[in-house]
């Protein structure tokens, strides 16, 4: 069984700026993670995380675009390396008076249970998480 | 800043940073599942790991710091008990993802604010 995550945000800003933050593989190293993202349907970018103190390797997860239709929406197929989980992330944009509504729905992330009989592979996003929040 | 969730955030998020911290390590992660199966001092811990007594001391600190274990002094040992409802935290996956974008969105507004 799996679970899906729906946030919804309002940005200050044009459908087309937001679109660009979410296409651009500099722009999305500055607020999601390090990546060689390119915005070309059926390619696979990597996106990095550190691992945290362990001095292991940095963390992957793997990132193809299922679908993609400027500046309204995106599909991706989002994998965890470590986890061998496969989920979808669907970002819809929708332009309002004042700017941009931007849905993001996380699915197909496996319950708690399924988590849990994944074993040690915890995952180091977590620690940069942490970072950013502290930073 | 309007985010709304599809599911209730019921805790601080300073709270969730430093289990997250917490959990990342694969030594401090063992530590909470050798806690798990019950309280432990320091000295009944220290030989499942290759690590000297001040590492694996570190390394419960940290946890403790968290509130992901509490520890009590008993003569000269130091006990250390894993805490269930922080546990229960860390185990739930889709938390976690819910957490992880919700702080993403927030820099993604940050970023596009300055831009």
């Amino acid at each position: 069984m799996t679970l899906s995550l729906d946030f919804e945000k309002h940005f200050p800003h044009p459908p087309a700026k937001v679109w660009r933050a979410l296409v651009t593989s500099e722009a999305l190293a500055q607020w999601l993670m390090p990546n060689d993202f390119e915005p070309v349907i059926g390619r696979t970018a990597r996106f990095t995380y550190p691992r945290g103190d362990c001095g292991q390797e940095d963390g992957v997860v793997l990132v193809e675009v299922e679908a993609l239709d400027p500046p309204v929406r995106m599909v991706w197929r989002w994998q965890n390396a470590d986890l061998g989980e496969t989920t979808r992330v669907v970002f819809s944009l929708e332009a309002t008076g004042d700017g941009t509504r931007l849905r993001l729905s996380h699915t197909g992330i496996p319950t708690e249970q399924e988590a849990r009989s994944l074993g040690g592979g915890w995952p180091g996003k977590l620690e940069s998480l942490g970072q950013t929040l502290r930073g | 800043m309007d985010i709304s969730l599809g599911m209730q955030i019921d805790r601080a998020s300073t709270a969730r940073v430093d289990i997250f911290h917490a959990v990342a390590d694969a030594n401090r992660r063992k530590l909470l599942d050798l806690l798990a199966a019950g309280e432990r001092p320091v000295q009944e811990l220290v030989p499942h790991f290759d690590m000297s007594f001040q590492a694996v001391s570190q390394h419960l600190h940290i946890l403790a710091e968290a509130g992901l274990v509490t520890r009590r002094k008993q003569g000269r040992y130091r006990i250390y008990r894993a805490q269930p409802a922080a546990l229960r935290d860390i185990h739930d996956w889709a938390g976690q993802y819910r957490a992880f974008w919700e702080n993403r969105l927030e820099r993604l507004g940050g970023y596009l604010d300055e831009t």
